[in-house]
């Protein structure tokens, strides 16, 4: 792994980290997931291997979120929007809508039946939310040479520094933008808001982080018992014991 | 969230087992060794009684048709009386099932057999039907049985052969794939639809709704299906709807179109509980030797009256939505956190009554919510909802809630409406939230640096000035020029203190002595500074201000203001 870990201030007007339990009605997570943290992060700098042969992807690191540090008490605000029901077709029915083998059909927002159409849901997120987040890069064995860390390490510093990513990070939900800023290591800061609360079993990430190859997006569901202790959560390594994991290949 | 109600129900809910749960029964029938059968009202009152551990089928294959529950069911299905838009067929289904569950039960409770063959005979359950029919029983309403001296919901063999057919029944569920809980952490096989919550119907659900369900493909996720969405044991499931369920029954409260269940780690004493105060202070609801809220609740903080130390408070506020629960908030912190922020909240509404002189009583918190509105039902459940948080939370008033307060103090000063405490404590809350020195006090504030303040007990000295000159004269200084003296007091209030010289000559020596004392004392005050418009604060400062030279002028010479506070004259 890198010596070095890297602290960005992320912020925005609105997130919203749903509870895997109130994903209808979402509700919010009242702190930022590591998954979500990791996600700003890859925003900013991922790169992988990517071979013509076989077309599968060999990333040359992931980011082990540290610690999250809440600098805004977490505020919610109620939201209801006009929804559909349905979901896209899968990969089959878009390649054939491309080669124009078929006729794209739309999905209907006023659909009759049970299954497709509209619907009225509300969404609890959290308003001017401001977190610092601090992780790591965890080299792949393959690309794990000192100077290849380092060329990572700079490569993110550089890009962060500049305000770069590859696409906009967002909290939760890609309709809420969050804005970053690279923070020096020394640098003073505002100190975390003074929020303490046990969240109990909270969702690490739907990856298998550890994997060297992405063949498919096979969710691999891990958990973890978060407590937030004047204003951080400290997020243990995917690695540890205190994350619980499906067994390979299983959910 | 959910961990803290399976905390709760863990603790306070006996016999937490899935398949089996509470039930309001109205019948009992007896059947005696003979077979005959007498059936009479059960419990003590005439909505029944509860059994607690009442065995329940499956809610998900019971929507199949032709299925029931085992023991206790409704006198449709046992005794085949129906209403009449009841579908005959149906019930018929069900009844013969209600008997083949006992036939097969009858193997470990021999005695269930007598019970079958009752049940089984059309001519004496037509009898029974009748009795009750006459007796005013509805279809709807729940029985039970005993049989030769033998309750079946309290022998074991019973319930414990329920349970083990019952896991028969959802054994495809069990051949599903190991996942993690999202309660408990473990690896279990994941229920594959919940249970519905009840006690929702009067905010907008249906009385059985859905808290965790995921039956439109928008809402699942990366392919997962129902509710392996979030995975989580039939155990865990259990207790999380047996959780709400008893909590929303017994520790709910209405708010707007929501309903706030709140409950702590450590029971607290219906007399000691913070949250409670906020929808009835304690004062409004006893006799007058009882302490107020602020005072019970600065013992609590300083450990006069004993409280669990280490306790926590949860708060959750839910309604429904078409079929599903909608979470509306869920607030927890410590139980001294609480005390001090309900504290608060009383001491910033703290406002002088409009006409003895002392404090209003501390208002309820649906009072400050209909303080913003023109009618209570006409609150909007966000907004209530915000307030609660305000509240709970210590947070700032939102300023929307200011202006709909003023628009609100307008419109009844112009009908001539008494005064409403809750409102005007609103407004000096709002102040005091908003941070910085704004000089609020409850009683009248004669140094108060703002001079849209002093405006509006200048108008308030004028309107009483002019009641003292003419009487009741209709549309009065008030009605005709409130509006626009708090919002350009620098292009009205002239022309009204020069028209109250008419006034002043209107009256006795003495009295017009004092009017002119105190308006010299206002415009001391305000020196040349009177603003020429005010915006929403310096008009929210204006009406203050007037409420509060009102209550004083009307409360007379002995009235406090800030300055005998403070001991001064």
């Amino acid at each position: 792994m890198s010596k070095r870990t890297h602290t960005i201030e992320v912020w925005g007007d609105f997130a919203c980290f749903t509870r895997p339990e109130m994903k209808v009605e979402r509700f919010s997570y009242p702190v930022i997931t590591p998954s979500a943290a990791r996600g700003i992060f890859d925003a900013i700098y991922w790169d992988c291997d990517l071979r013509k042969d076989d077309g599968v992807i060999r990333p040359y690191f992931h980011w082990q979120v540290e610690r999250i540090e809440v600098l805004e008490m977490p505020r919610y605000i109620a939201l209801r929007r006009n929804e559909v029901k349905g979901t896209g077709p899968g990969k089959a029915a878009i390649n054939k809508w491309i080669s124009g083998k078929e006729n794209p059909e739309p999905l209907w927002a006023d659909g009759e039946d049970a299954t497709t159409g509209r619907t009225q849901r509300q969404t609890m997120a959290l308003k001017n939310v401001h977190y610092r987040l601090t992780a790591r890069i965890i080299p792949k064995a393959q690309f794990a040479a000192p100077e290849q860390i380092n060329k990572f390490d700079n490569m993110f510093e550089r890009r962060a520094k500049h305000g770069k990513c590859f696409q906009q990070p967002f909290f939760g939900c890609s309709e809420f933008p969050a804005f970053f800023e690279y923070v020096e290591s020394g640098e003073e800061r505002k100190p975390p808001a003074s929020f303490d609360q046990h969240i109990g079993w909270m969702l690490y990430d739907v990856f298998d982080l550890r994997r060297d190859v992405v063949k498919d997006d096979q969710p691999f569901i891990s958990l973890f018992d978060a407590s937030v202790k004047f204003g951080v959560l400290e997020v243990p390594p995917f690695e540890s014991e205190k994350v619980r994991k499906p067994e390979r290949g299983r959910v | 969230m959910l961990q803290h109600i399976v905390e709760y129900a863990t603790k306070n809910i006996p016999h937490l087992q899935p398949g089996f749960g509470p039930k309001k029964v109205k019948w009992r029938i007896t059947i005696n060794q003979t077979g005959t059968a007498v059936v009479e009202p059960y419990g003590s009152s005439e909505d029944g009684s509860e059994l607690e551990r009442c065995p329940e089928y499956p809610a998900n294959l019971l929507q199949s048709g032709g299925r029931c529950h085992f023991l206790v069911e409704t006198l449709q299905v046992v005794l085949l009386l129906l209403g009449t838009n009841d579908d005959l067929e149906k019930y018929q289904g069900k009844h013969q099932y209600f008997i083949e569950l006992l036939k097969m039960a009858a193997t470990v409770t021999p005695e269930l057999i007598k019970a079958a063959d009752l049940f089984n005979d059309s001519h004496r359950i037509q009898s029974l039907s009748e009795y009750l029919r006459n007796a005013g029983a509805k279809p709807t309403d729940k029985v039970f049985f005993t049989v030769a001296g033998l309750d079946p919901l309290k022998h074991e063999p019973c319930l414990e052969w329920w349970s083990e057919f019952r896991k028969s029944l959802t054994i495809k569920e069990g051949n599903a794939a190991l996942m993690l809980c999202f309660m408990s952490g473990e690896k279990v096989v994941p229920k594959a639809t919940h249970p519905k919550i009840s006690g929702l119907k009067a905010v907008g659900g249906r009385g059985q709704d859905i808290l965790i369900g995921f039956d439109k493909k928008a809402f699942e996720s990366l392919g997962l299906e129902q509710s392996s969405n979030c995975a989580m044991s039939e155990d865990a499931v259990n207790r999380y709807s047996k959780g709400l369920d008893h909590l929303i029954a017994k520790h709910s409260r209405m708010l707007a179109g929501a309903k706030v269940v709140h409950w702590f780690k450590e029971a607290v004493k219906p007399e000691d509980d913070p949250l409670s105060f906020l929808y009835e202070p304690p004062e409004l609801t006893e006799a007058a030797a009882q302490a107020s809220a602020r005072q019970i609740l600065e013992s609590l903080r300083s450990g006069q009256r004993p409280a669990p130390s280490d306790n926590h408070y949860f708060a959750l506020t839910i309604s429904g939505a078409s079929g599903r629960v909608m979470v509306r908030d869920w607030m927890e912190g410590s139980f001294e956190e609480l005390v001090s922020r309900i504290e608060k909240w009383f001491a910033d509404l703290e406002i002088v009554a409009r006409d003895s002189g002392k404090l209003a009583p501390d208002p309820k918190f649906m009072a400050v919510c209909g303080a913003i509105m023109r009618d209570l039902k006409d609150l909007p459940a966000p907004t209530a909802t915000a307030l609660w948080r305000v509240a709970l939370a210590g947070l700032p008033i939102p300023q929307p809630f200011i202006a709909q307060a003023l628009a609100r103090f307008r419109a009844d000063l112009i009908d001539d409406k008494p005064f409403n405490h809750a409102r005007m404590g609103l407004i000096k809350a709002y102040f005091i939230r908003k941070g910085g020195d704004h000089n609020m006090s409850a009683y009248l504030n004669k140094e108060h640096p703002d001079p849209a303040y002093h405006c509006g007990r200048l108008l308030a000295v004028l309107a009483s000035l002019q009641r003292a000159a003419l009487g009741d004269v209709g549309a009065g200084v008030v009605q005709r020029y409130y509006v626009a003296a708090s919002q350009t007091p620098g292009l009205t209030i002239g022309r009204l203190v020069a028209n109250a010289q008419n006034h002043l000559n209107k009256l006795d020596g003495g009295l017009a002595f004092r009017y002119q004392e105190q308006l010299a004392e206002v415009h001391s005050r305000l020196g040349d500074r009177i603003p020429r418009t005010l915006g929403l604060e310096g008009q929210s400062l204006f009406a203050l201000g007037y409420y509060q030279q009102i209550a004083a002028n009307r409360a007379g010479k002995n009235t406090k203001t800030n300055e005998t506070n403070e001991g001064g004259n």
